[in-house]
């Protein structure tokens, strides 16, 4: 028997694989958190720490041995305030740059009426005898009440506070850093939550954004301009951890990495209260656990968004998605569009009209847990047009790997196969007007849910054209394709099959045009299925192959 | 027993409008079947067994030409159902998933000897059946080995894997690879050399809890690997296991890396490091063992380890010569350990005064080699951890040089005779032995 030829192949690979499997391992041990104490008890009894240069200049030894210059563009220092205003782990400003500090505050509150508009410099340099990594830390900047100019960290920054009650002024012209948040609270910041009344006007991260809180207030006034991160921005700690937000407008916002959500609420997330100018993210956009993790929003109009990677949903609702409550100019995701088991994970959507959207993998819904709109693209106004590259797969709740508009949609386009769900309305594609010509490279599969792989347009629909087969499924109306309109015309590359449902595996439409059906059209078990159907008129009909148990007409 | 089967001492080519689906009852039910040698086969439609063993089945004896599926090709409960092979074997095109069922072997792509080539237009999903929803080849792979969509492993041993005995060509992967919940799952592996090999997603490392061993899950092995293109992120799986854990979120060659790039990060977590492993050449030169070449991540480190000199496997695997010639990560670097040639010694942290250099019977140590670390380049930020428990290092016998953020780090030259501290954590050291 062939069966041999197997036995012989398991043998030979139960033989490869026993040479892979003496297992060397690495077990992590548990984590306790000690530096800061241990670097205290460390520089204890030494007194020859930073130095005050001058009114606007103060220069240390950091924690690693690099010398740190700190340069305040208004000349608010003094002998008499230097010590209130720079605060280290160890010692003082007091003459000498011999001892290691970590820096903890720079705090302006006491200075505030001459410190208004300042910038704030820092630089690092590795000593040659001392060492260091050319970077160095600080815990805050208290600028509470300040305006400031801009920030400039050569290295880490735990958080700032700026901005004056006056939220027409600007807050912080620019606040540019190695990183934010790296070090936790281990610098000497209190938490991670930068708070900046007025506008930013722009954040510059050379590294990640890991765990802080960016929270700029004032109504409309609460902007931030360009934002640029080379690494990623992280939220994989508490509430509002890894969280842009601006009750104002955002500009252009682009992120060389990810945008990562973790298991709270809005982690790793950015929010505007006005617009977004347009995101480039060319990592991934996840969300996870919490609710509005790895989420892009924003309360009017959102420009361009390009994601080279995926948008992955998590567990928490409306996690892994992009959202404007206005329009949404164009989207273009190079990876999938994943659901998960959040409601509304994986998702794109806009209260307005959404331009053009290209997935260059799959959309795929997600599977339990309340995943209902899971994996789906929708919106209350027009929808210019759909790509994807790969295949719509609907899940087993209501509306996943869908795609929705309320208004006109426009030309779609699958290249792989639209396969249904087991519930109602997944992976359907849905327009409550009118649509554009439609063209699914691979099969258009029903599955048991009602109206699952169902195309319906309430209106008029252009030129239909399916690569392969159009399959019934078990479920009402699946594996269907209904106009309430004209349809153009209709070409089948494969066979109408019907379903065991009502309707299952049709076409149907107010009138069609010539419909060229290059396999057979099949009758199923469900009462209408396998059909062709124009309430009207019909073009020329060419049928390839059978016609059993069928109609068409 | 064998209903609806099709059955002959050689057939020449196949085709079928429909389906072939296995049966519900005896074996071979649903299956196409020879001794000799197959032509051509077209089905149309998805080829998926069922309950009854070898059922949805096309499998030769000797050679099959090639084969097209329309649909996909679906495991059932029996063991090798859903299954299509032969000895040597030409072009295979499945239109959708290869899913495992239930039963051993089901959802089963197999060549005795060569594969010409192989398209999966969706996943390659293991399932509850050992080895389901996998591809193994005896031989080579010749051509382009791709899988459109994912490769998941699943709960069953050795489940949504591909495994080339002797030498791939090319394999690409469109989506990501993902360990599962059973030891060997969601692995490519080759046991000769891969050429080149391109994933478009992660590679994600299984996550284990309870008592559950497992090992092996998510990653990329092969004797050498020439050139890897990791898109996304090498990613590693969660320890919250009292069992056996290792080896899940990992790129591995018992021999070389010659050139790597990954365009994500390393990320690992405070149970499981990203691991890159690599053990140095076959026949090492006078003065050069390259395990490791050439490794580009453009994102981060952070709880990544990059070991050249190891590889799992004994002694024979271990290398006290092995060495890294240029490495490049584009963000920070942390909590995490390069090393060449060394163990992390009794405390198992590297970068700590009992680092040693690898040693013991069998080990490759030739006379006149060093281990080395050429040239270390970290874009951003290098530090270990807050913690007091734990250590990272960058350690050799030579380290060649090393560039943090821009600010180069002055080096002597020669072996043993560099040891500091980097970052804010005093837990972070270069250190050559």
């Amino acid at each position: 028997m062939p069966l041999s030829a197997i036995e012989s192949m398991m043998s030979q690979f139960r033989s490869v694989v026993s040479r892979f499997r003496s297992v060397q391992g690495s077990r992590r041990r548990s984590r306790s958190l000690a530096w800061a104490s241990q670097g205290t008890e460390t520089l204890e009894g030494r007194r020859m720490p930073a130095t005050l240069v001058g009114a606007t200049i103060v220069k240390y030894q950091d924690a690693d041995g690099d010398d740190v210059t700190v340069t305040l563009s208004k000349p608010v220092l003094t002998t008499a305030n230097a010590n209130t205003i720079f605060k280290f782990n160890t010692s003082n400003v007091n003459g000498t740059t011999s001892t290691k500090q970590q820096l903890l505050t720079i705090d302006l509150t006491s200075v505030a009426a001459g410190a208004t508009v300042t910038n704030i410099t820092t630089s690092a340099v590795r000593n040659a005898t001392n060492g260091g990594d050319g970077f160095m830390a600080i815990g805050q900047i208290n600028a509470t009440g300040i305006d400031l100019g801009t920030v400039i960290i050569d290295g880490d920054l735990g958080r700032i506070m700026a901005g004056d009650a006056t939220t027409s002024t600007t807050g912080l012209a620019g606040l540019t850093v190695q990183s934010l948040g790296r070090y936790g609270t281990f610098a000497g910041a209190i938490n991670l939550n930068t708070v900046v009344q007025g506008k930013l006007g722009s954040l510059s991260v050379k590294s990640d954004v890991n765990n802080a809180f960016i929270n700029v207030s004032g109504g409309v006034n609460g902007q931030i301009g360009l934002i640029t991160i080379d690494g990623s921005l992280l939220g994989l700690s508490s509430h509002n951890s890894g969280r842009i937000a601006a009750t104002g407008d955002i500009g252009i916002v682009a992120i060389k990495g990810d945008i990562e959500g973790g298991p709270n609420a809005f982690t790793g997330s950015i929010q505007s209260g006005g617009k977004i100018a347009g995101l480039t993210v060319n990592g991934s956009l996840l969300g996870a656990a919490g609710a509005e993790s790895g989420r892009v929003s924003s309360a009017l109009d959102m420009g361009v968004v390009i994601v080279s990677g995926d948008v992955e949903g998590g567990p928490g609702a409306k996690s892994g998605s992009i959202n404007s409550n206005g329009k949404l100019t164009s989207v273009k995701i190079d990876g999938s569009l994943l659901g998960n088991i959040g409601e509304e994970s994986g998702r794109v959507s806009s209260s307005l009209d959404l331009g053009a959207v290209t997935i260059g993998g799959d959309v795929i819904a997600g599977n339990g847990g309340s995943s209902d709109n899971s994996g789906a693209i929708f919106t209350l106004g027009k929808l210019a047009s759909v790509t994807i590259n790969g295949r719509i797969e609907g899940g087993n709740k209501k509306l996943g790997g869908a795609i929705l508009s309320s208004l006109a949609m426009g030309p779609v386009i699958v290249k792989g196969n639209v396969i249904g769900g087991a519930v109602e309305r997944s992976g359907s594609i849905h327009s409550e007007s009118t649509m554009g010509t439609l063209t699914i490279g691979g099969d258009l599969i029903g599955s048991s849910g009602l109206l699952s792989a169902y195309v319906f347009s309430k209106g008029a629909m252009g030129a239909v054209s399916v690569g392969g087969d159009l399959i019934g499924g078990n479920g009402a109306g699946s594996g269907t394709i209904e106009s309430k309109g004209a349809m153009t015309s209709l070409t089948i590359g494969g066979s109408v099959t019907g379903g065991a449902a009502t309707a299952a595996g049709c076409v149907a439409a107010a009138s069609i045009g010539p419909v060229t059906v290059k396999g057979s059209v099949q009758g199923g078990a469900g009462a209408k299925s396998g059909a062709v159907v124009s309430n009207a008129t019909m073009g020329a009909v060419s049928i390839s192959k059978e016609l059993p148990g069928s109609k068409v007409g | 027993m064998r209903s609806g089967h099709v059955t002959g001492s050689s057939i020449g080519p196949v085709n079928v409008s429909g389906s072939v689906i296995g049966g519900s009852g005896g074996q071979y039910s649903g299956s196409i079947l020879t001794y000799g040698t197959m032509g051509l086969v077209n089905i149309k439609g998805s080829l998926r067994g069922g309950i009854g063993a070898f059922g949805g089945l096309v499998v030769a004896d000797n050679n099959l030409a090639g084969a097209t599926i329309g649909g996909s090709l679906i495991g059932g409960s029996g063991n090798a159902t859903g299954a299509i092979g032969g000895k040597d074997v030409g072009a295979i095109v499945i239109g959708g998933h290869v899913k495992g069922g239930s039963g051993i072997n089901s959802g089963y792509v197999a060549a005795q000897n060569n594969l010409t080539s192989l398209t999966i237009g969706g996943s390659l999903q293991g399932s509850n059946g050992a080895n389901s929803g996998s591809v193994e080849v005896g031989g080579s792979t010749t051509g382009i080995l791709k899988v459109t969509g994912n490769v998941n492993g699943g709960s069953g041993l050795e489940s949504g894997r591909i495994m080339v005995n002797e030498k791939a060509a090319n394999i690409q992967i469109g989506g990501s690879i993902r360990g599962g919940t059973n030891n060997l799952t969601g692995i490519v592996a080759s046991d000769g050399t891969i050429t080149s090999i391109t994933v478009n997603g992660n590679i994600v490392g299984g996550n284990a809890s309870g008592s559950q061993d497992l090992n092996w899950s998510g990653g990329i092995f092969g004797e050498r690997i020439l050139t890897l293109v990791l898109n996304g992120s090498l990613i590693a799986g969660r320890d919250k296991t009292t069992g056996t854990y290792s080896l899940s979120g990992v790129i591995g060659a018992r021999d070389d890396i010659v050139n790597a790039t990954i365009k994500g990060h390393l990320k690992g977590n405070s149970t499981n490091s990203a691991m890159i492993l690599a053990r140095g050449q076959v026949t090492p030169t006078v003065t050069t063992d390259v395990a490791i070449g050439t490794l580009t991540v453009n994102g981060r480190a952070e709880f990544a380890q990059i070991l050249a000199g190891v590889f799992p496997g004994g002694a024979a695997n271990q290398n006290a010569d092995a060495q890294i010639t240029n490495v490049t990560i584009g963000g920070d670097w942390i909590s995490s350990s390069i090393s060449a040639g060394v163990v992390a010694g009794v405390d198992a942290k590297y970068g700590t005064a009992d680092d040693v250099k690898i040693a013991g019977a069998g080990v490759k140590d030739v006379a006149g080699l060093s281990s080395k670390i050429t040239s270390l380049t970290i874009g951003g930020q290098a530090y270990g951890s807050p913690s007091v428990l734990d250590h990272f290092g960058i350690v050799a016998e030579n380290v060649g040089s090393l560039k943090v953020g821009g600010t180069v780090m002055t080096l002597f030259a020669g072996n043993g005779n560099d040891d500091f501290a980097i970052g804010l954590f005093p837990d972070f050291r270069l250190n050559e032995i």
